[in-house]
């Protein structure tokens, strides 16, 4: 875990902090798999999921998960015989990874925007990396391994030219061309040994998605989202095929050896293999699921795994001569397939602003508590908008988090920008809190989380005084990224007690989030300003002679309940206003003060609606009065 | 505001008092000369009408009648010349007001009984009843309405009322200014943004009258969805009911039934029928829109002439996943770039493509404007293509002339071409060019509004119209299928309370045509026309038209072929000055101009279908 530059603290840039509700262990991938290598030597399969987590299958099976990155990974290569791996994620960065081990080695954070596509020159090892901010910069394996903590810093060569975002990168094994595809829809050529511009090669009529370039260097395929392959001799700058196979978009593209067949995929769930001398002479390798992303040869170059939206990685074989030349005809069963999990596609927050209710990609409804951060309930193939509606709750709680489902994962967002983390207080009751010091305690939501997310951090578990009321697990990755930005640091809610990441988390929780989590600090309620006015039957001789001019114009905190507004209704409004203590409790309550009145008595009215007395002011402004203005509220009293 | 009126005139060709007076003598002999020679019968009534007018000695002849500055108005006078000689559009008002004020009396008749639904289409059909309800049209407007009218409507019904009396000055010839401060008023009232006595943008007082007549025609709409049963009335009158409900079997079968008496008995299933006739029909209707059956009560000319639809259409670049999002739109806001270069590339060949090129767009959503896609539920590039899935028959070009800066709102000067006829630049016709077809229609530039000056506050509007349209009325007129003969709506009313105005100027003037004579109007060159266009129909006085024309300074240059057809004449309305121009100075007038302030703001172009 070296090199992790947590970004400097100076910017501008607002820190928000974040988590992700996973299990402990994710061994199916939760969404698409962006891209694939394979390790002949042990046979180990390494996936990259659109669930930022890369999984590596040994003899097919999980063998363990490499998670670090924060975001869609969108390309990997396995470099030095199959000891590093290096990948590209959408959280702009690339990382150095140990295969074997599975842990990252470094972060590089040159990329300004989503790192699209990788290229790898084996003999020379060095890797290019290229993505939406149009650079590409090349990178030496061997020094980039060889990074450590101190020696932090790697210098790179960057391929200037591309006026648009690169979306594929191809790299000839001996590293003497490599070529770009673009929304250009162009191709553009460069050398690495000497960074020089090359040339471009026009002919597409839309973003090119996939590249390969043959082992000399002296051919290449593309294929783009015009849903044609090209076959461009690169001596003579110029196309010599156009294979048009697929009905749409083609994403992936494999050539064989000799470069004498090319198999695609793309976005109509085909794969097809084409003979490079004939293009009429294509073959069907498989119809997906879903549109394909990625294929990889097998050991034996005789079938491919392919990738697509779906979670399921399966193995195709591919056609042989016999099958070109009709004599036999092609399975429509994969030799094998690993079997992916489902995304979560949808996710509602319930009322209470807490429980968010969910939909995978299966159908699967399920129940979230962001609080402690895990599934609490499976409710199975049910409609998600009846059980949407089933649990309405008339209770208004403001907004504290923003919910973000890019990886398949449900990721909480907690910040200061629109939404204030800050901004929802409960009673302790309501939040589910027993043996809370006082009866009416209140919570805030954004507090209780953050206090779970930094809790070995502070090392607070140990003070029975303050103690948690919940606690998230430590399993949770909890990321601080720049807000709509990038990612700074990511760590498990349980490691950050450990001596590197305390310093780095020193370094890296914004202000903002220590200054709100001591359980000291002072309390910054939500107000809201309301008018009390009295009802036409209320007798005038009961009011207060200034009570009759013009209505009251409070404030009070958004969770103040309407029995509250009716005691002050009885202390202050009614009467000579000697009645006892102030904001009595609900003992008090039921206890007639001097004028003969009690609060069960006064009716309060919003927008001619009778109000609960356990109904707070901001469900009242938000169900009942429904306007941004000042709520105003009618009182009268009732004889029971 | 006057120093750039002076400015617009002298742009003009210079004309001295003694060449001035030496044209006045030509225009009268020429008329003579023309009336002797060429004039076919059926104009000989405009002569002797324009006879009569030579007398009155003006020296400032108008084609049409005129709108007076009231302080600051030019804004309003621009776009009321607009609006009149707008195709279409003075017809269209017509009858929706006249359906207004059909369904409201009767609404209000509805409302005054209590009794049964079966007693009260009996009591409708009498025809006493139908007298007081043509008398409720002709007290449009009055205060007897049991249902309030709402401002909005008023609006509609004063801008009609205008129409009203411009028709009435230009049968009467009488070429006074005419003062809209009772339009004025009603739109102050309806809508604050025009109160004061400040200059207003010309296109934001399109757009509320626009909307304004869109939203009345809606409530009418709604009123008659409500209570289908006032329709019914319409049917007491055979002509025109078969003519709307022409392509309804339902609603024929019904009528037939109640042919056969048995009124009380059959009209309760009559009005069922008449429900679900009704929301079947609206469908029908979409589908028809191109027929000219569609001129049913409520039918919604504004958003049929003036709507177009557009498409944006955002494409991510991850999934490639296409979403399409459809908005109505009244004018199209074109940005004036104000690179110099772009000017080059403006050359003649490409002109008629130039709104396209700024309106049709494509533009890539990336970097720190990423594009949140649903389908994979995150940022993602994505490229934006702005499309018009539909272009209205009349569209409304508003050039970008005001840009809000830090130092204030400021025009843009840089010139713009405007072509007389645009390729159209639908999605339809987009394609068909890529196929190398001929697209279907073309636009026609129609109308212009010209601002004058510096400034929105100071500046200065000024209307050209594309003018006079032959002999024969306009086509709209022509195949109206809400004509009614003698029906009770108000196009006949006021049609023969019109007639009767001039019938009495014409005795008082000793130029007596027989009532017959003038009432045949309605019947030109054998084609039956709409009888509206003798109650607020546009009625340019011929004669002062081709005068001014063949009066222009540049007939002393005999060798040039005389110009200009009728219909190749504009009207520059400088509020009240009209003045008819050739196209060949109109287009002088829109040409280039280093340093000019007098640009093109807003552009009507009619649709035409080859």
């Amino acid at each position: 875990m070296a090199n992790l530059k947590p970004g400097n603290q100076n910017t501008r840039k607002k820190v928000q902090v974040s988590m992700v509700i996973c299990a402990a262990e994710e061994e199916r991938h939760r969404s698409g798999v962006n891209a694939l290598q394979l390790d002949p030597a042990l046979d180990r399969l390494y996936s990259a999921g659109r669930d930022s987590i890369i999984r590596v299958y040994e003899h097919e099976k999980f063998l363990h998960g490499m998670e670090h990155h924060t975001d869609w990974v969108n390309d990997v290569v396995l470099c030095c015989g199959g000891r590093h791996l290096i990948s590209a994620s959408s959280d702009t960065t690339v990382k150095v990874w140990n295969a074997h081990k599975g842990f990252c080695m470094s972060t590089l954070r040159t990329h300004k925007d989503y790192v699209k596509a990788l290229a790898y020159a084996k003999e020379r090892e060095q890797v290019a990396s290229a993505g939406l901010d149009k650079s590409i910069y090349l990178w030496d394996i061997n020094t980039l391994t060889a990074l450590t903590a101190s020696n932090n810093t790697v210098t790179t060569s960057s391929l200037m030219g591309s006026k648009e975002s690169i979306y594929s990168l191809a790299m000839n094994p001996s590293g003497s061309i490599i070529v770009s595809g673009s929304t250009e829809k162009a191709l553009r050529l460069w050398d690495p040994r000497t960074c020089a511009k090359l040339f471009k090669l026009k002919g597409h009529a839309d973003n090119v998605k996939a590249l390969v370039v043959s082992k000399d260097g002296t051919q290449c395929l593309s294929g783009s989202s015009d849903g044609s392959i090209k076959l461009w001799n690169l001596g003579s700058q110029r196309n010599i095929q156009t294979i048009r196979v697929h009905s749409d978009s083609v994403w992936a593209l494999l050539a064989t050896e000799n470069f004498s067949h090319a198999i695609s995929g793309g976005r109509d769930k085909k794969v097809i293999m084409t003979d490079l001398k004939n293009i009429s002479n294509s073959i069907i390798v498989c119809v997906e699921e879903a549109p394909i992303l990625k294929m990889c040869f097998t050991a034996d170059q005789q079938a491919v795994w392919v990738s697509s939206w779906d979670s399921s990685i399966r193995c195709w074989k591919l056609p042989t001569d016999k099958h070109f030349k009709e004599e036999a005809r092609m399975s429509a069963a994969p030799v094998s397939q690993i079997s992916g999990g489902a995304a979560i596609r949808r996710a509602s927050v319930l009322n209470d602003k807490r429980h968010i209710l969910t939909k995978d990609a299966q159908g699967n409804v399920a129940i979230y508590d962001v609080l402690r951060a895990r599934k609490v309930d499976d409710l199975g193939q049910v409609n998600f908008e009846d059980e949407e509606k089933n649990r309405f709750k008339m209770v208004y709680v403001p907004n504290w988090f923003n919910i973000d489902l890019k990886t398949g994962m449900l990721t909480i967002h907690l910040g200061q920008d629109e939404v204030d983390c800050f901004s929802a207080w409960v009673s302790a009751r309501d939040a589910g809190i027993r043996d809370t010091p006082e009866p009416d305690h209140k919570v805030n939501y954004g507090k209780l989380l953050l206090q779970a997310l930094f809790e070995h951090w502070r090392g607070v578990e140990t003070d029975p005084e303050n103690r948690m009321y919940f606690s998230v697990p430590k399993h949770i990755p909890l990321i601080l990224s720049e807000v709509g930005g990038r990612t700074l640091y990511r760590v498990l809610v349980g490691d950050t007690s450990g001596d590197t990441e305390n310093a780095l988390l020193n370094e890296t929780v914004p202000n903002w989030v220590i200054s709100n989590i001591e359980e000291n600090c002072t309390n910054k309620f939500i107000k809201v300003q309301f008018y009390l006015q009295p009802h036409s039957s209320v007798p005038s001789h009961l009011l207060k002679q200034d009570r009759m001019k013009k209505p009251d114009r409070l404030v009070a905190n958004d969770f103040i309940q309407c029995r509250k507004v009716a005691e002050h209704i009885l202390e202050k409004l009614l009467g000579d206003g000697t009645a006892s203590s102030p904001g009595c409790g609900d003992a008090d309550s039921s206890t007639p003060s001097n004028n003969g009145y009690n609060v069960d008595q006064i009716e309060l009215t919003c927008n001619e609606q009778v109000l609960d007395p356990s109904m707070d002011l901001r469900t009242v402004k938000h169900f009942i009065w429904k306007s941004s203005s000042d709520l105003t509220l009618f009182y009268k009293i009732i004889n029971k | 505001m006057t120093i750039l009126e002076e400015d617009v005139i002298s742009l003009r060709p210079k004309q001295t008092p003694t060449e001035n007076k030496y044209i006045t003598s030509e225009q009268i002999k020429r008329k003579y000369l023309f009336k002797e020679d060429s004039v076919p019968p059926k104009r000989q009534a405009f002569d002797m009408l324009n006879g009569y007018r030579e007398r009155n000695g003006d020296n400032q002849d108008s084609p049409v009648s005129t709108l007076s500055n009231m302080g600051n108005t030019c804004f309003l006078n621009s776009v009321l010349y607009t609006l009149r000689f707008a195709p279409t559009f003075l017809h269209n008002l017509h009858h929706l007001i006249g359906d207004l004020a059909l369904v409201g009396s009767r609404l209000s008749q509805n409302k005054a009984k209590t009794s049964s639904l079966g007693r009260n289409i009996g009591s409708i059909t009498d025809p006493s009843s139908r007298s007081t309800s043509s008398k409720d049209l002709l007290s449009l407007g009055g205060s007897n309405d049991l249902i309030p009218k709402s401002k909005v409507q008023i609006v509609t019904e004063k801008l009609h009322e205008l129409f009203q009396i411009m028709h009435n000055l230009e049968m009467k010839e009488s070429m006074d200014p005419y003062q809209p401060v009772a339009l004025l008023q009603a739109i102050r009232e309806a809508n604050s943004i025009f109160e004061g006595n400040n200059q207003q943008d010309a296109h934001e007082l399109l757009v509320y009258l626009l909307d304004n007549i869109r939203e009345t025609g809606d409530v009418l709409a709604q009123q008659v969805q409500q209570y289908p049963e006032l329709l019914n009335e319409t049917e007491t009158t055979p002509m025109n009911s078969r003519k709307i409900w022409a392509r309804r079997p339902a609603w024929a079968k019904s009528y037939k039934k109640k042919d056969k008496g048995a009124k009380e008995a059959i009209s309760e299933e009559h009005i069922n029928g008449s429900n679900s006739t009704d929301i079947g029909d609206s469908g029908s209707v979409d589908s028809n829109n191109e027929t000219t059956g569609n001129r049913k009560i409520g039918y919604n000319f504004v958003a049929e002439d003036f709507e177009g639809i557009t498409l944006r259409r955002t494409k991510c670049l991850e999934c490639e996943c296409v979403t399409e999002r459809k908005e109505p739109f009244y004018d199209i806001p074109v940005p004036i770039s104000v690179k110099d270069d772009d000017r080059e590339s403006t050359n003649v060949s490409n002109e008629h493509d130039i709104f396209r090129r700024a309106c049709v767009t494509t533009e890539k959503l990336c970097d720190a404007n990423k594009y949140l896609c649903e389908t994979c539920s995150r940022y993602n590039e994505a490229s934006r293509e702005v499309l018009f899935e539909k272009l209205p028959k009349m569209m409304v070009l508003q050039l970008k002339r005001f840009t809000t800066t830090t130092s204030g709102v400021q025009k843009v000067n840089t010139y713009l071409p405007t072509p007389l006829v645009l390729r159209c630049f639908c999605e339809t016709c987009c394609k068909m060019e890529d196929t190398d077809r001929p697209p279907h229609h073309r636009y026609q530039l129609c109308c212009v509004i010209m601002h004058v000056g510096g400034s929105m506050a100071s500046g200065h509007y000024i209307t050209y119209v594309r003018g006079g349209n032959d002999a024969a009325p306009p086509r709209d007129y022509c195949d109206c299928p809400r004509d009614t003969p003698k029906g009770g709506s108000l196009s006949a009313s006021s049609s023969e309370k019109a007639l009767n105005v001039i019938n009495r100027l014409l005795k008082t003037r000793g130029v007596v045509e027989g009532r017959n004579g003038l009432g045949s109007k309605s019947v030109v060159h054998g084609m039956r026309t709409c009888k509206s266009i003798d109650c607020c129909g546009l009625r340019t006085n011929k004669t002062v038209l081709e005068n001014a024309i063949n009066g222009l300074p540049k007939k002393t240059d005999r060798d040039r072929p005389l110009p200009s057809r009728p219909d190749d004449v504009w009207l520059e309305c400088d509020d009240e000055t009209v003045k008819p121009i050739t196209t060949e100075e109109f287009v002088e007038e829109l040409s280039f101009k280093p340093n000019s302030t007098s640009t093109p703001y807003l552009l009507f172009y009619a649709k035409i279908t080859d």
